[in-house]
This record gives structure tokens, sequence and C-alpha cells, in this order.
């Protein structure tokens, strides 16, 4: 049995994304033509309820079921088609997700989530995860002051697919989507140690086969001849963050082709690409006469690699990092309601006798005060204290992983 | 082989409850005595950090293993201890758990959760959940407005065991807590039907067996007898709300004892209770003779039961009326917006000759209209949007479970 799967982040971020309509309209063309047969596709940063509802209508002939995973102000951007039926859902909506106040980032607003499709193909379960992790702004800003966040992402998805992915409620586990996160990343690794998945293009048998619009780097992001991609000093030839991972209960799931796809739109005039990422493709095979493996329970829930165990110490400080910083953006957050407060009741003149400009500027300046004080006030009560208690508790499941009993509380 | 399990709300919310170190203290006592032998206590609202600490620092000769499940502002309040190791944890935070403006509840600021602690008794994998769902203030007004947000948290609930207690990696499955729920609510019927768990105190087989202090009615809230109760219309003589559940993967477990207990402190001049709740207490007899059941696939995630459909399906009118009555609240608050901003611009007279007191009135009355309007336009562009994904994502999951095709976002 053959089973294909593509992933794709369209990239359907409305005023900022350009071409968003035409963009979609080629995906669905592309889905929809008859040399093309992927069994399971999963988009991310579909951020519209009505782009996808749109993809559902267009691509329904075709593949019937599918679902979308609502979630936060914006959503989570995930939702999955499929040619066979959706027999369950779940979800996990990640605790830590940037800054409020990182409007230009934006990533807080969305309600980032691995989201599980539990697929029936075949008479087999099979697991998709799609999921979006928070983006590395590296190419923006040289610090990654995200990396504490997208680490604990990394391991609540850990947590996440380790509990539902059960050998008898699973025969095969697939996890796909933007990891933001290279194969070189802590997090990534972390993945690969604790869960035991394959990556799909690295473990691909027919190593000749890609895309030749492409070539053969693997690459799915931010590449030099992508024409929305600006270019930036750190960019290099692109980046490897999108992924299909996969492990077989019965360890008899192969895959055959894996390649980036979907770069250039054939036959556009204008040079219309699908998005701003490359698409990535599994062509897997499963030996449906390997007989179902026994499964022993699990005595104890070890990790016996030590190479992941020093990753896992590593992820450690780099949440304890997080937690130092916080501290300290508490203070500057105070500070800031000061000087807020003091910009408020001064500088406001006679309101009365003001010309009507100074009236105007006056009344604006009190209100982005307002608007700050609040924002500050909300960041030292709500704000920075539930990412703390976000924080240390996945430094204390990373404790018990690595059965040290020391917990912060 | 034996098991000991109890469960209480300790209602630890300082500067509100009566008497708490000295009923901490009383606690205390109870399980360092000799003749109590408890191999896993849940314990609810321990909202305070330094309490648990202390809980943890003078039961540890005899409970050396513990979890506290660190969450949103206050914390979840929920903490397990264990004679026997704790080999992972993990937990599920509800979307869902109530509104910031009803600061007398205070349940929004509570990061309520589901916690999951996988204990190892003697080659058992035992997975204990222990979780505190939202409050029912039915006693304080007519209405239950938190109602939807409580069948979505029994979903939620139910959707994490389903998909955490797999045959595989569990023997057995212990759901104890305040699940502010009493067996006739949709909300527990749901998590019965769909879990198939069972409830310790119905299935007992000595039901003679029970604390003489309290009776053998199975109630654990609102006693009329508990001094820390104020009485109230709706009262009766009390509810049964917090329970033990359990289910055997080799149906190998019998509960052999199953009442309410700790009610008055003996021995105590004051008339000292251990909370406003009762704890629950169950003795369990593992057979562990009993043969490994086969697991059979669940190749389809059908409820077989009708009645437990039709629940799901009050449970999707509960949530669907939860959204219109949001839709409802936004005009609301917008409203409130404009009244707000109407009274921050009158009323000010001369803000340079009025006396001392009205200008201390006028600055006491801007900020708390400014304060209303910040939380006016937070409900309108966040609280309210955030909470309508959460409540789609819920109705969604549900009817993915009954088959309907008809999704909403």
């Amino acid at each position: 049995m053959q089973l294909r799967i593509l992933t794709l982040n369209i990239w359907g971020v409305h005023y900022i994304a350009k071409f968003i309509n035409r963009r979609i309209a080629a995906l669905i063309e592309h889905l929809k033509h008859s040399d093309t047969n992927y069994d399971i596709v999963a988009l991310q940063e579909v951020w519209s309820k009505r782009d996808y509802i749109y993809l559902r209508d267009q691509l329904k002939t075709i593949y019937s079921h599918s679902y979308y995973f609502l979630s936060g102000l914006v959503g989570s951007g995930c939702c999955i088609f499929s040619k066979y039926p959706i027999i369950g859902t779940y979800e996990h909506r990640y605790s830590l997700n940037g800054f409020p106040h990182k409007i230009q980032h934006g990533d807080w607003f969305c309600g980032k989530l691995i989201g599980l499709c539990k697929i029936l193909v075949n008479g087999y379960i099979v697991n998709v995860y799609n999921t979006h992790l928070h983006a590395n702004y590296h190419h923006v800003i040289p610090e990654d002051i995200y990396l504490g966040h997208r680490i604990c992402q990394a391991y609540e998805l850990i947590q996440f697919i380790e509990s539902t992915s059960a050998a008898d409620t699973t025969d095969f586990t697939i996890l796909l989507g933007d990891l933001n996160l290279t194969s070189g990343d802590l997090g990534f690794k972390l993945i690969e140690g604790i869960l035991q998945l394959n990556d799909a293009f690295y473990k691909r048998i027919n190593k000749n086969v890609f895309d030749p619009t492409v070539g053969n780097s693997g690459r799915t992001c931010d590449l030099l001849d992508n024409p929305y991609v600006k270019p930036h000093p750190y960019q290099g030839e692109g980046e490897r963050i999108d992924y299909i991972l996969y492990r077989a209960r019965n360890d008899n799931m192969k895959c055959i082709e894996a390649y980036p796809t979907l770069h250039k739109v054939p036959n556009s005039s204008n040079g219309l690409h699908y998005s701003d990422h490359l698409a990535v493709y599994g062509l897997f095979e499963i030996d449906e006469t390997i007989s179902r493996k026994q499964t022993k329970p699990l005595d104890n829930m070890e990790i016996a690699d030590e190479k992941t165990r020093n990753n896992l110490r590593m992820a450690c400080i780099i949440v304890e990092e997080s937690i130092q910083r916080l501290q300290r953006d508490r203070i500057f957050f105070g500070l800031g309601v000061f000087i807020l407060v003091f910009i408020l009741f001064s500088f406001n003149g006679n309101l009365f006798s003001h010309g009507y400009l100074l009236t105007i500027a006056t009344v604006l300046k009190d209100i982005l005060c307002l608007i700050g004080i609040s924002i500050s006030v909300w960041f030292i009560v709500l704000g920075k204290p539930v990412e703390r208690n976000s924080l240390s508790s996945i430094r204390n499941a990373m404790n018990i992983r690595l059965r040290v009993p020391h917990f912060i509380h | 082989m034996k098991l000991r399990v109890l469960s209480l709300n300790i209602w630890g919310v300082h500067f509100m409850a009566k008497l708490i170190d000295k009923r901490i203290q009383a606690l205390i006592n109870h399980l360092n005595s000799p003749e109590v032998d408890y191999d896993i206590i849940g314990l609810q609202e321990v909202w305070s950090k330094r309490d648990y600490l202390h809980i943890q620092n003078r039961i540890k000769s005899i409970y050396s293993h513990s979890y506290y499940f660190l969450s949103g502002v206050i914390g979840s309040g929920c903490c397990i201890f264990s004679k026997h190791p704790i080999i992972g944890v993990y937990e599920h935070r509800y979307s869902l758990n109530g509104f910031p403006h009803k600061i007398q509840h205070g349940d929004y600021f509570a990061g309520k959760l589901i916690g999951l602690c996988k204990i190892l008794i003697n080659g058992h994998v035992v997975n204990v959940y222990n979780t505190h769902l939202h409050a029912n203030y039915h006693h304080v007004i007519p209405k239950d407005i938190y109602l939807g947000h409580r069948v979505c948290q029994a979903y939620e609930l139910i959707q994490f065991i389903e998909s955490t207690s797999a045959a595989d990696t569990t023997h057995l499955t212990i759901l104890l807590g305040d699940l502010n729920l009493r067996t006739e609510d949709l909300g527990f019927q749901l998590i019965r039907g769909i879990l198939q768990l069972h409830d310790s105190f119905l299935e007992r087989i000595n039901k003679d067996i029970y604390d003489p202090t309290v009776g053998n009615n199975g109630l654990t809230c609102d006693l009329l007898d508990n001094p820390y109760v104020t009485p109230y219309q709706l009262q009766g003589e009390g509810e049964r709300i917090d329970y033990i559940l359990y289910r055997a993967r080799n149906d190998n477990v019998k509960c052999l004892e199953a009442y309410p207990t700790l009610h008055k402190v003996p021995n105590d001049p004051n008339g000292l209770y251990y909370s406003d709740h009762l704890a629950v207490y169950a003795l369990f007899e593992i057979d562990e003779n009993a043969p490994e059941k086969k697991v059979k696939r669940r190749e389809d995630f059908e409820i077989v039961d009708e009645e437990t459909q039709a629940l799901l399906r009050s449970a999707c009118g509960v949530v669907e009326e939860t959204i219109q009555r949001l839709q409802r609240e936004r005009i609301f608050f917008a409203l409130g917006i404009f009244i707000l901003i109407l009274i921050l611009f009158s009323l000010n007279g001369n803000p340079l000759s009025n006396s001392y007191l009205y200008t201390i009135f006028i600055i006491l009355k801007d900020i708390l209209c400014i304060i209303g309007t910040a939380i006016c336009i937070w409900f309108i562009c966040f609280g309210k949007p955030v909470e309508r994904n959460a409540l789609s994502a819920v109705q969604n999951a549900m009817h993915l479970r009954l088959r309907v095709a008809q999704f909403s976002y």
C-alpha cells in the first residue's frame, strides 16, 4: 500500500502577503490535477476561515474529509485534507507563543497548536499531526528572543505525540508542518531523539528523485530565487524547516521518495510562486504483510540515549534563562508604568484654553499613555506570571524525564 | 494487591478561607499518623506554592514522590503525593475557564487543568488524573452562567484521558478530584459514558463501611453541619461532586470500600474541620493473577451507546447557546465603552479650580473609567473571540465524534 503526503505553509497572511487569492487558486488547481494523487494534505498559515472554507469547498470532490483547527484570536492556521475518513481529532495549544507587544511578529495572537487527525486508511489508523511552531526572526533581529518559547513548544509537541500515539490506537505516526527548526537546532534534536521519528528527506530510498525546478538540497524556505523572500545577511541558500517525520508501530513503513516541491507555478505569465515556503512531498510504502508486533507495557519511561539526555539538560538551561530574563522584563515594565503615568499627567496644560490642534494632540497622547499603562500593568500582573508558570511547568516535566527531583515552583 | 486512594479539596484560598494553616496542619497530622496508609493522594485548591512546599516537606518521609501542577496566574491548585515513583507527568489546561471580570469568582485567574501522573506500583502503570473543574455558583446566582464552560471542560477532560490512557501504557486509570458536577449533570454523564469509568462510591462492594462521623449518603460538599459553608436556599443536604473514578485495562480491579471522610478534626477543642469539602477515600483490590486481556484494535471511534450520543447532542446544544450569548455580550461591552467614555469626559468640572476633594474624586472616576474601557476593549477584540474559537473547537470535536459533518467557524 502506498501513501502520498504533502505539507505546505501557504503564507495566507492577508494584507501582508502577496497574491494570496491567486496562489490559493494555483494550489487548488494543482491538487485537483489528475496527475497529483495525494492521500493527505496538510497546510499551515491558512489564517482566514474564509480561505479554508473556500479550499474545502473547491477540493471536496477529491478530499471529502477535512478539519480546521480553531484557536486563539487569529486561529492556528493549521488544517488537514484527506481522502480517507477522519475518525478522531485532538489538539494541544502551546502555552507559550511569543509576546503580545511584538505585534509586528504577530505570533502571540495566533493560537498555535499541534493538531491531530486520526485517519483510517484501509483498516490502518494513521495519526497525522500538523503543527507550526513559533517563527525564528533571526533574519530581522540578531538575537533569538523566542528560543525559550520554541524549546517549550517542541517539548509540549513531544509530550503530546508521545501521549496520543500509543500502540493500540495507532499504526502510523506522521508529524508534518513548519517546525521553524533546522535539523541542527536543539528543539529538533529533542523531537527526533525522544520520539524516535524518522526524517523522510533523510531516510528516503530514491535519493535521485526530486523536483527539477527546485534542486536536491532539501531546503524549504528562504530560497534565493523565491520572489517573496526579502534577501537578508543570514540567508545562505535557504533553510530546511518544513518536514515530514514518521514512525510505524510495526516498522513496516518505508519512505520511497521525499523532496521539496511546488516552487514556481507552471504556465504562469507573472512568475507566480505557490508561497514563500516550498511544500514537502513524501511517498511511503507500507508493507501489509508484516505481522503486528507484540507490545510490552512501559515499566519505565526512560530515555536510553545519553545524547538525548544531554540535549534535554541544555534545554532546561535555556528555559531557566528565559525565566531569569522574564524577571528582568517585569522590572522593565514597572519602570514603564511609572514613566507613562508621569507623562500622562504632565503636558496637559489648561485643557479649556488650548487651540484645536493642541487639544487633539493632548487627547492622543493621553490615550496612548493609557493604552501603554494598561498593557504594562497586564504584563506585570497577568502576562509575565502566566508565562513564568508555563516555563516552570515545562522545566519540571523535563526534570521528571531526567529523573532530577529538583522542581521550581 | 491493595491500593488506597484519597482525594481532597483543601480550600486553600488565602484571605478568604478560614484557618488555613491550622487545617493544613491537621491534614498533615492525619497523613503522618501510623493507621493511615494511603498510596496516592490528590489535593485540589492548594493555591499557594508555599502551602504545597510546606505539605510536601512535612510528609516526604512517607510520600517521597509528589508533583505540583503550575499554571496560569495563581496556579491550578492541583497536586499529587505518592508512595510510589512518578515516572511521567502530563497536563492539559482547559481552554475555557470563566471570565476575568468575575473577580469574585476568581476561576479565570486559576490555570485550571487536568494533570496526569503516571505512577509505577509493583510493575503496574497507574494513570492518576487530578482535576478541578469550574465551580457552579448556583448557590449565589440562580442561573448557571458557566455551564457552557464546564461542559467544554468535561469534554476536554474526556479527550485528554482518552488520548493518554491507552492500553499498552496504562494498567489502571484513576480520575479523582472536584468535578463540580453531580452524577445527573450532563458533563458527568458524558465523562462516564464515553470513558466508561466506574464510580467507586456506587460500585463499592462493602456498602456498609463508611465514616461514622459523616454518614453513608456519599455527599462531599455543602453539608449542613460544616461550619465553613454559608447556608443558602438551594442547599438541600449537600452534594456529591468529588469523585474517585476508575477503569482497569484487564478488568482486574475491584473497589472494596469508598466513602467520604475527613470531616471534623478529632481531638480539636475549637471545632476545626479539615475543609469545606469532604475527602473521598477508596480502597481497591487488584487481582495480579488476572490474565492480560487481548487488546482489540479500535478501528473506529464510535460511541455505540445511543444514550451517550443523545447526551453529546445536548452538550452541542449547550455550547451553541453559549456561543450565541457570547455574541450578545460583545454588543453589551461595546455599549459599555460608549457609556464609559461619556462618563470619562464629563463631570470633570474645571480641573484647575476644583476643590481638593473633588479633584481626588475626578481622578478616581477617570482611572476607573479608563480601566473599564480597557477591559471592554480587551473583551471585544481578544477575550470574546478567543472564547468563541475555543467553544467552536470543542463543538467541532463533538460533531466529529457524532459523525455530523457540520462544523462551525
